[in-house]
């Protein structure tokens, strides 16, 4: 049994293609997650600072700290709210200001102005800190009052259990009361970690990682049984001594060692990543010290709850792959055993989300492999199901209904296996069309259904959108209170320098300085005795209210004068264009993205004809060389023009949306970073020229595709090459690794941060050598893109065994 | 007219065909040898999809080398039974066939219904290729051959996979084509070309070792065709 083991496992595991797809996924995996988490509000980092912060506190002073430190920002905030609306004129502001005002009447009284500049620990500004302590707040507080919950819970079943109707011992609510009070009693004991839970939280509830972990099981399954029922092998496999019930057992562990093995890489990478950029936290800590368990009557560690977690989600993934096995050892046609799988986990898909929560129905919607795949969502429920008028507890219920029907089809498939007469697949048998179909006389055409169709080229090319959807979706751009004010400025001096602009200058300059004479004359006044503390903090109050835009004023004047120094310049809003030309999320991840879908779409195109022996009868005619190879070329360059602009344009009309577009026709001097650009070049220009750079690296990858796929002649090592020698880079760049920067597809596409840091000059050289690269790797497929892949071996051994 | 001069070609140490020479004009030419003779290396040489180390082929007088792409005009070839675009219609193949050699696009369909109806695959032309059996997939393979009516046919191994009925129709088939094309069919199966061929070569490790009509081959009336193809190569079959 070992050895069919092995052999089972080998077969999937030695599989290039298996080894380059699980590579891909994990990368992909690791990418979107970590893209996801960057795109939070709050920055990770700042969990991170405070996760720190409570290690170094006692357990039983961590819950003040974070109430004092909440308090003090809280009210700091207010502040500064009120000090913003009292610099603006309108009603409206006045009308915010005064309710404000009746809400926190003493605030002004009992706080710290330098408090402002100085005292944020966790986050980039005030309102940020705000946000992310007010979330923590809520969080705390949850955990303090656990046991006051937990002897409210005692209380309220206390109480309707002394309800008539309720008072029916041999009912199901009866002992549902009853149940629920034993549980809850039972956690009185526990002992509450005061931590955060956004660590562990994220890393375990990321539905990507599922639908990957799904997409796996479902090729495991076709190595396991669907290629050899395709090759008809089972007809000889299964007459053999142990090639009945022993292989496919063999088959079952394979499928389970494997299944494991994703599962576990998939979320150890999403939990290291967390570990590393937020931390987990204390893992011997009780489970309910995550204030996302705290309903959870689990008696573990959190440490425990991990294992407990990979453990369900393993069986719901192995609860997956038994069905596709017992569907593909059943079904003739592997259309149909994909077709059924997807029926499968549809309906059940549609039955957890669209059944209610607690109804006698209820129970399809929690004996079910969603419910177990969104582990997380089903341990920290709690929840009693009424079987036959009993109580039981819904996560104990499924899991043993769960393994039950596990065992059930592990069953089934032995069965099946082993008594089933006819074990091989044919292809889907659909009538001849009688009606002549007209095929197009195009060329392109052709290679368009090729690639597009027969290659599944459309399914990357939905996953490409459906990603980049999700990625725009949580691609938030955040404007603090300090870039509106300074939008507000710039809004005021946009354009050309002009007269009125002057005016506004210099009577927004007068106006500070009356603040600051005045300011210091109160300071004089109180330190004569001529007022005392209270008119003095009074009056002091209202100006500092009224200079806190002094520093934004400032900054946009001085942008002012460096923008007069050269009639080309306009005011611009810098920030929009700051999150265009510098944010690398923005620059490299829809790069990578584009050239793992360019990867996958074309590595097969070219290699295909190799690998189906096509070369030979297209080598032959008149138009199955440069012809051919000039349309395949052109065909993928305007697919790798199309994904660049797809992968580039959403964001660009995200910022616009968000920052608006003007300024977009000055010049790209007008931003001090680029003052030693030519004025000449708007910033309308620059964008697209950026946009050109990218597509360039793009079109240059499609050049190095094709000239790997004519001389590797084997998709999985095109891409295997490929993806080391483009995307690789770009990821390690990622992950603050850069040394490949240089060499890599960085200069290109993240050019502005070169220029930023004055290394400008890589960029050109970058230019000159991709663009050689693309042509002499053109040159190269030319020249190579005629002759047949020749079987060397087989001939040499024929020839040799003649010759003996 | 194609003459082979002197060819000769290696793979790195090994000699797969050495000083083959060889003149073809209108007529059917067999080509025959066991496996690992150098037949289908022979054949790609004459597509161009392989250079020779020495020696030249000549159509109509000229180096095919010279001739750049406009040589493919001539040119009709089935290679081997092997894989097809699995998924495209038999109707979709042959279009793509017929644009690759250039046919008029005005002129495909019809060109794509007269080389179907040659091989009786008309009926067929709608069904997806991975449904073909291995004689239609070997019927539209010559089929495609035919496009745009070449002058030089090369058939390597056509008759593999067909059922009796359709090899008899097949050769059929080539004796037509015989009248005004030049066929050269390589093959190891002697009865599909003894009573077609105007001229038998027999390919042994790279060298042309007999070549004639079948009447001079046979000199003595005892022996059959089949038989002296067994008496060149049953030592190796042996081995």
């Amino acid at each position: 049994m070992k050895s069919l083991l092995s052999i089972e496992l080998y077969k999937i595991w030695s599989k290039k293609g298996f080894l380059i797809l699980i590579s891909l996924i994990f990368i992909l995996n690791f990418s979107l997650f970590a893209y996801t988490q960057q795109q939070s509000e709050i920055p990770l980092t700042a969990y991170q600072a405070l996760q720190a912060k409570l290690q170094t506190l006692p357990n039983e002073e961590r819950y003040l700290y974070i109430c004092e430190y909440d308090d003090r920002i809280q009210d700091h905030f207010i502040l500064q709210q009120l000090l913003y609306l009292e610099g603006r004129q309108d009603s409206n502001s006045q009308n915010r200001l005064e309710a404000l005002r009746s809400q926190h009447p003493d605030i002004e009284k009992k706080t710290s102005r330098d408090f402002l500049e100085t005292a944020i620990y966790y986050t980039k500004n005030l309102e940020q800190e705000a946000q992310f302590m007010q979330d923590i707040r809520n969080e705390i507080d949850d955990l303090h009052h656990y046991h006051d919950q937990l002897a409210q819970i005692q209380d309220a079943a206390d109480h309707i259990s002394s309800i008539s109707i309720f008072s029916d011992p041999s009912s199901f609510s009866s002992k549902n009361i009853k149940k629920t009070t034993q549980d809850f009693k039972d956690m009185q004991d526990v002992v509450i970690t005061y931590q955060l839970d956004k660590g562990i939280k994220e890393a375990l509830h990321f539905p990507f990682t599922d639908v990957l972990v799904m997409l796996m099981i479902g090729v495991i399954a076709t190595a396991l049984i669907l290629e050899e029922k395709d090759k008809r092998l089972f007809c000889f496999i299964r007459p053999c001594v142990n090639g009945g019930g022993k292989t496919i057992t063999a088959k079952c562990l394979a499928m389970g060692i494997s299944t494991a093995s994703i599962v576990l890489l998939l979320y150890a990478s999403n939990l290291t990543y967390m570990q590393i950029n937020c931390g987990l936290g204390s893992l011997q800590a009780s489970l309910q010290s995550l204030v996302q368990y705290a309903q959870s009557t689990l008696h573990l560690s959190i440490g425990g709850y991990l294992i407990l977690f990979i453990m369900t989600k393993w069986i719901a993934a192995c609860m997956i792959g038994a069905i596709m096995l017992f569907i593909t050892l059943f079904s003739k046609q592997r259309i149909f055993s994909f077709g059924v799988m997807f029926f499968i986990i549809g309906v059940e898909f549609l039955l957890y989300q669209y059944l209610p929560q607690h109804q006698a129905v209820s129970i399809l919607r929690y004996i079910n492999i969603i419910s177990f795949l969104r582990t997380d969502v089903f341990y920290e429920m709690y929840f009693n199901l009424n079987l036959f008028q009993h109580a039981y507890s819904l996560q104990t219920l499924a899991q043993v209904i769960m393994i039950t029907l596990f065992l059930l089809l592990l069953i089934a498939i032995y069965m099946t296996y082993t008594r089933k007469r006819n074990l091989y697949s044919q292809p889907a048998d659909f009538p001849a069309r009688k009606k002549k179909q007209k095929c197009l006389p195009y060329l392109w055409i052709q290679e368009f259904y090729k690639v597009f169709w027969v290659q599944k080229g459309l399914i990357i090319i939905l996953i490409f959108i459906g990603l980049q959807g999700y990625l725009l979706q949580h691609n938030s751009i955040y404007i603090s209170m300090e870039e509106n004010r300074y939008i507000h400025y710039i809004d005021i001096m946009k354009g050309k320098p002009s007269d009125a602009t002057e005016q506004f200058i210099s009577s927004q300059a007068q106006h500070y300085a009356d603040l600051h004479l005045q300011y210091d004359k109160n300071e004089q006044a109180f330190n004569e005795g001529n007022i005392n503390k209270s008119q003095y903090d009074a009056m002091q109050n209202t100006l500092e209210a009224q200079l806190f835009g002094e520093a934004l004023f400032q900054k946009a004047l001085q942008q002012y004068h460096y923008v007069k120094e050269d009639p080309q310049r306009e005011m611009v809003v810098p920030f929009g264009y700051e999150h265009l030309f510098f944010d690398t999320n923005i620059n490299i991840l829809p790069a990578i993205l584009v050239i793992i879908c360019v990867t996958l779409l074309f590595s097969n195109f070219i290699c295909a004809e190799y690998t189906h022996q096509t070369d030979r009868l297209l080598f032959s005619c008149l138009k199955g060389n440069r012809v051919l190879l000039h349309c395949k070329m052109r065909l993928a360059l305007v697919s790798g023009l199309i994904l660049t602009l797809l992968a580039y344009l959403p964001d660009l009309v995200h910022i616009v949306s968000k920052y608006g577009s003007f300024g977009l026709h000055a010049s790209i001097t007008s931003l001090p970073v680029f003052a030693s650009m030519p004025s000449s070049i708007s910033i309308l220009i620059y964008i697209l020229l950026g946009f050109l750079l990218k597509l360039l690296a793009i079109e240059s990858t499609i050049f190095l595709l094709f000239a790997l796929s004519t001389y590797m002649r084997h998709p999985s090592q095109v891409i295997f090459l490929l993806l080391t020698f483009t995307a690789v880079p770009l990821f390690l760049h990622m992950m603050g690794i850069p040394f490949l920067d240089a060499l890599s597809l960085y200069p290109l596409l993240c050019g502005s941060l070169l220029i930023k840091s004055g290394q400008g000059q890589l960029i050109f050289f970058s230019i000159i050598g991709y663009s050689l690269l693309a042509f002499f790797c053109y040159l190269f497929t030319l020249s190579h893109f005629k002759f047949i892949k020749q079987n060397h071996r087989f001939t040499g051994l024929c020839l040799k065994s003649v010759k003996k | 007219m194609l003459e082979i001069q002197h060819i000769t070609k290696a793979y790195k140490d090994q000699v797969v065909l050495h000083d083959v020479s060889l003149t073809l004009k209108e007529g059917i030419y067999a080509l025959l040898g066991p496996n690992g003779a150098g037949k289908s290396t022979l054949m790609s040489i004459l597509c161009k999809q392989q250079n020779v180390d020495s020696g030249q082929v000549l159509w109509n007088g000229k180096d095919i080398q010279a001739w750049n792409e406009d040589y493919y005009d001539f040119l009709g070839y089935a290679p081997q039974q092997q894989g097809l675009y699995d998924e495209f219609t038999g109707r979709r193949f042959l279009t793509y066939m017929a644009l690759l050699k250039n046919v008029d696009k005005k002129e495909i369909h019809q060109e794509v219904e007269r080389v179907a109806s040659l091989v009786n695959m008309q009926n067929q032309l709608e069904k997806k290729c991975r449904m073909y059996s291995g004689g239609m997939k070997q019927r539209i393979l010559v089929a495609q051959a035919l496009l745009k009516h070449p002058k030089l046919l090369l058939f390597d191994e056509p008759t593999a996979g067909l059922d009796p009925k359709e090899r008899v129709s097949l050769r059929e088939i080539f004796s037509q084509l015989a009248k005004d094309h030049i066929l050269l069919i390589a093959t190891h199966v002697v009865s599909d070309v003894e009573n077609i061929a105007a001229k038998i070569i027999f390919l042994k490790q790279g060298k042309i070792i007999v070549q004639g009509s079948v009447d001079t081959i046979c000199q003595d009336s005892t022996l059959s065709l089949e038989d002296v193809y067994l008496n060149i190569f049953q030592k190796d079959d042996r081995l």
